[in-house]
């Protein structure tokens, strides 16, 4: 631990590193309960996922057709592709209530497949899709960092108008319905704002630890408070700790500190599981 | 005479890609001061009709008015009370957040209630005696709680027309007892229609009783007996 604080001092990548998990911890605290509490942590992962096939298309538009294309990054492909299949996730979980599971988990294929087809048959040595699936916290820009801001502030700023319309569908969507909400067109909002924290989130720390993040410090909160607002706050101060100690903790050692927060993530959570549960401890 | 809160006239109604009807040339009221109950056999058609005075789904021959409007029109000032809360207990949520519901509207935006708003839910709680659960967790409610939660929900949207779902299934017969006490209080001020099974709880409370099979006709609430029942599952006139 003592080593990470020395080398901190010459090496301005571990700040940004804490930085950015700070930053994707608020995203994480505020999208992560609404993930959790509607029980969305498979569509999001969908979405991840099918974004694999706008980054592959991306990737093989810029290299085979860079005069048109060349301005083309991975990550705008992954946005493409998660911000038109959000509104279609979201009609799709509407209508089919009973085969759902399976069109979701056949989206998430295909989106998948088509990324590593692309890349596949894109000339040349590609790293960005192992970069997509792990992220790189340990190598965090300035750019990165404004894009995270970014994000956080567009989160906040959707929650805050969106929170009780929200709030409305995690509880109750039937009764929301009820009151005149117009209940699709509020969860394709949702569904927009997961896939656009997914998508910059996956830049940085990697579509594994992103969902991880968006579900873990959630279920967490969720089992250690009773309103949703507290349970932001929870899963916003656990996701920071969770992205932090551990990256310390592992750091000089070979084990990824990726790894180790989702690790540290899943045994916190397990550890709160039992806790809850009268006489285990 | 007072102007009904429900009138049903001539409806008819199937679903998308079925050629059955399930509800056939129905008509009926309730009046402004009644208490109604609706029974029927499982599959005749009960949820339906609840769904089609709630705006949830249209009629596709006949007419429905709610409070002088249309369902949808007027959906807002009908307090319902399902027989089983939608609501996931897994959801960290205050009795108070659940009862606010009551006080959602196509102007919600922002991330409070209104002080307004927070006021009504409080007086609804107070209204079904449950003022001391207001921060208690929805999830750790029992069954009788629940129901009288709900029921302060629907009271908290200024409802002028009550609608309940079998409200007493899954409790105890004490917390029954309280809860058709605290419907005997409300019916002094608004009309309820409530779906039930229970004979004696529509023979003891209720004005009066619709038997919904495909079609609705009236039945004699204050002499229902398991005989009688037994002749309208059988479809024979009572």
């Amino acid at each position: 631990m003592s080593q990470f604080f020395a080398d901190a001092a010459i090496n301005p990548f571990l700040w940004s590193g804490l930085l950015a998990g700070g930053l994707a911890s608020v995203s994480c605290g505020i999208v992560g309960p609404y993930v959790v509490t509607r029980r969305l942590v498979f569509l999001a992962g969908a979405l991840a996922h099918i974004a694999i096939g706008g980054v592959g298309a991306a990737i093989y538009l810029s290299t085979v057709h860079p005069q048109t294309f060349g301005w083309l990054e991975p990550i705008h492909g992954g946005l493409v592709a998660a911000v038109v299949s959000a509104p279609l996730l979201a009609v799709l979980k509407h209508r089919m209530k009973e085969r759902l599971d399976t069109v979701v988990g056949a989206l998430w294929a295909v989106g998948m497949s088509v990324g590593i087809l692309l890349i596949k048959i894109t000339p040349g040595y590609h790293t960005e899709l192992m970069s997509y699936l792990f992220g790189n916290i340990s190598f965090v820009t300035g750019r990165d960092l404004v894009f995270l801001a970014v994000l956080s502030t567009v989160v906040i700023t959707i929650a805050c108008v969106f929170h009780r319309r929200f709030l409305a569908l995690c509880l109750d969507a039937e009764q929301a319905e009820l009151r005149g909400i117009p209940v699709l067109a509020t969860d394709i909002v949702l569904f927009l704002l997961i896939a656009a924290t997914v998508i910059v989130l996956t830049q940085i720390v990697g579509l594994i630890l992103v969902i991880a993040l968006l579900s873990l410090p959630a279920a967490i909160g969720a089992r250690l408070t009773t309103r949703l607002g507290p349970s932001m706050a929870v899963t916003f101060v656990v996701s920071a700790l969770v992205t932090t100690l551990p990256r310390i903790a592992v750091y000089g050692t070979p084990v990824s500190p990726e790894a180790a927060i989702v690790l540290a993530t899943a045994g916190l959570y397990l550890v709160v599981m039992l806790r809850r549960r009268p006489g285990v401890f | 005479m007072t102007r009904p809160v429900i009138d049903v006239t001539d409806l008819s109604f199937r679903y998308p890609r079925n050629r059955k009807e399930v509800l056939s040339e129905v008509s009926f009221s309730v009046g402004a001061t009644e208490w109604v109950g609706l029974l029927g056999p499982n599959g005749g058609g009960k949820t339906t009709l609840l769904r089609l005075l709630l705006g949830q789904l249209a009629p596709r021959i006949g007419s429905i008015e709610i409070l002088g409007g249309s369902p949808t029109k007027m959906r807002q000032k009908v307090g319902y009370v399902p027989q089983h809360a939608s609501i996931d207990s897994s959801v960290p949520a205050s009795v108070e957040d659940v009862v606010l519901l009551g006080r959602l509207s196509g102007s919600s935006w922002g991330p409070r209630y209104p002080q307004l708003d927070r006021d009504l839910a409080l007086a609804s709680l107070e209204e079904t005696d449950t003022t001391d659960l207001a921060d208690r967790a929805w999830r750790t409610l029992s069954g009788g709680q629940r129901q009288r939660v709900l029921i302060a929900r629907a009271l908290a949207s200024e409802a002028d027309l009550l609608v309940l779902d079998e409200p007493t299934t899954g409790i105890d017969i004490h917390r029954e007892k309280e809860l058709l006490h605290l419907l005997e209080r409300l019916n002094e001020r608004l009309p309820i229609l409530m779906v039930s099974h229970d004979i004696a709880l529509v023979s003891h409370h209720m004005d009066r009783a619709l038997w919904v099979d495909r079609t609705v006709r009236e039945i004699d609430a204050h002499h229902l007996d398991s005989d009688s029942l037994e002749h309208l599952f059988h479809g024979e006139h009572s």
